[in-house]
């Protein structure tokens, strides 16, 4: 069996009833078809089910006052409560408008006063992304080319930051800074995987992280490398420099010994 | 029965990083830079002083103060900032201790920290500006609390020296 074989690769194109991006946007595909915003009928049904989404953990389901506290923390709890009710049930007319009355929803499922997502049935981009890095990894340096393919698909699904329009809600932030820190790490280190067969991707690569995270310095190393293998010595010494700014700027730091050792290397040919 | 007026909320993402490396004498250094984010707003700094991500949450959480009371004249503001500023004492407290932890590596470092120290004690008095009248014999009490305070972190710092300096 080759070692790409024996890696745990998860399903890219899912067949599941329900799948859901999450990364560079929020959207919703119920058996194939895509759920518009009219469909969700309320805000607040939007917002629970991505908080479902958000805190999903699988068999781990929280107390609906937790729920309340964390999206209707203006509300005294009677009022949250009944918000909670509405939003609820909206939520489960949405995600399963043809379900018989006095059925359990299968969704989102309920044990007491405690409601989860279920997660039968739900594909969500935000763990094929992690599983991806996670598969990659796992190849590492025994299993460079598994590796590079495994992450190369982490790389397709990180579209963006998670669940952007949510970024100035709080319950979301630990999820978006925890992919967000996943995808800087995957992205480096992809980059420097392809440094010798692909470097103007490498380039590519780097770029995108040092946008995201400026002071990213292993990607500006691995820039330097890159554009030092095409040749491009003047273009290799002012990524250089670019760090050198940027790290003064933000931080008041010299380059790591690393960084600057390099940079007397691409001097030095 | 106690009655929660306003419940309003300031979130921060904090990010460390830790860079590790060697010397060309073999000699094992650390460096820490750190990143944080007001959740709810646009502001992000970056820093490699934790003193300037105390400085941060304590400017928003101020501003957040201020906007609340801005529009209650219920409360007596002189209060509410006194007792915010009670909650920065016993955070500087145990931040402090989590850093003193974290950070024996090397002499170095614990010299700039005691110089850190120095600068956030003095920049928290000053970020708190005590806008409105408060009474000199608190304001005094105040202070006289957070030169203790200084006092027993100089004598923290004077203990890790001694540890560092019989340890080379």
């Amino acid at each position: 069996m080759s070692a790409f074989a024996k890696l745990e690769i998860p399903q890219l194109q899912s067949e599941t009833p329900l799948r859901i991006q999450t990364l560079g946007n929020f959207q919703v595909w119920l058996n194939g078809y895509e759920l518009g915003s009219a469909s969700w009928g309320r805000e607040k049904a939007l917002h629970l089910f991505q908080f479902f989404v958000t805190v999903r953990q699988s068999g781990v389901y929280l107390h609906k006052e937790q729920i309340i506290d964390r999206l209707w923390p203006e509300v005294e709890l009677e009022g949250g409560d009944r918000d909670f009710k509405v939003a609820l049930h909206t939520l489960n007319k949405t995600l399963e408008p043809d379900r018989k009355p006095r059925t359990e929803p299968y969704f989102i499922q309920r044990q007491g006063l405690t409601y989860g997502l279920n997660l039968e049935g739900v594909w969500i981009d935000a763990d094929a992304f992690e599983a991806f890095i996670a598969a990659g990894n796992q190849a590492g340096p025994d299993d460079p080319k598994s590796a590079i393919h495994c992450y190369q698909q982490a790389l397709a699904l990180y579209k963006g930051d998670y669940l952007p329009q949510r970024r100035y809600e709080d319950w979301s932030s630990v999820e978006r800074e925890r992919l967000q820190v996943l995808a800087l790490g995957m992205m480096t280190t992809l980059a420097n995987l392809l440094l010798e067969s692909s470097p103007l991707e490498s380039i590519r690569l780097t770029q995108r992280v040092l946008t995201i995270d400026p002071v990213w310095e292993d990607a500006y190393r691995i820039q330097m490398q890159a554009y030092l293998s095409q040749g491009n010595r003047p273009l290799a010494l002012r990524t250089y420099q670019q760090c050198v700014a940027v790290l003064g700027e933000e931080l008041g730091l010299a380059p790591l010994p690393e960084t600057q050792q390099l940079m007397e290397q691409i001097k030095d040919k | 029965m106690l009655m929660t007026k306003n419940h309003n909320i300031a979130s921060f993402v904090l990010r460390f990083t830790q860079e590790l490396w060697q010397d060309a004498q073999k000699e094992a250094h650390i460096r820490w830079r750190g990143y944080i984010r007001h959740v709810q707003g646009h502001e992000e700094n970056r820093f490699t002083d934790f003193a300037e991500a105390v400085s941060f949450m304590q400017r928003h959480l101020t501003q957040l103060t201020m906007d609340t009371l801005a529009g209650d004249k219920s409360m007596s503001q002189d209060k509410v900032f006194n007792e915010s500023f009670k909650m920065w004492e016993q955070f500087a407290s145990s931040y402090t201790d989590m850093m003193f932890q974290a950070m024996e590596q090397s002499l170095k470092q614990s010299e700039v920290f005691r110089e850190q120290v120095d600068e956030v004690r003095e920049s928290a008095i000053k970020a708190w500006q005590f806008p409105f009248q408060t009474s000199q014999e608190e304001l005094l009490k105040t202070v006289e609390a957070l030169r203790a305070q200084v006092e027993s972190l100089s004598h923290k710092v004077a203990e890790l020296e001694k540890k560092l300096a019989s340890e080379k």
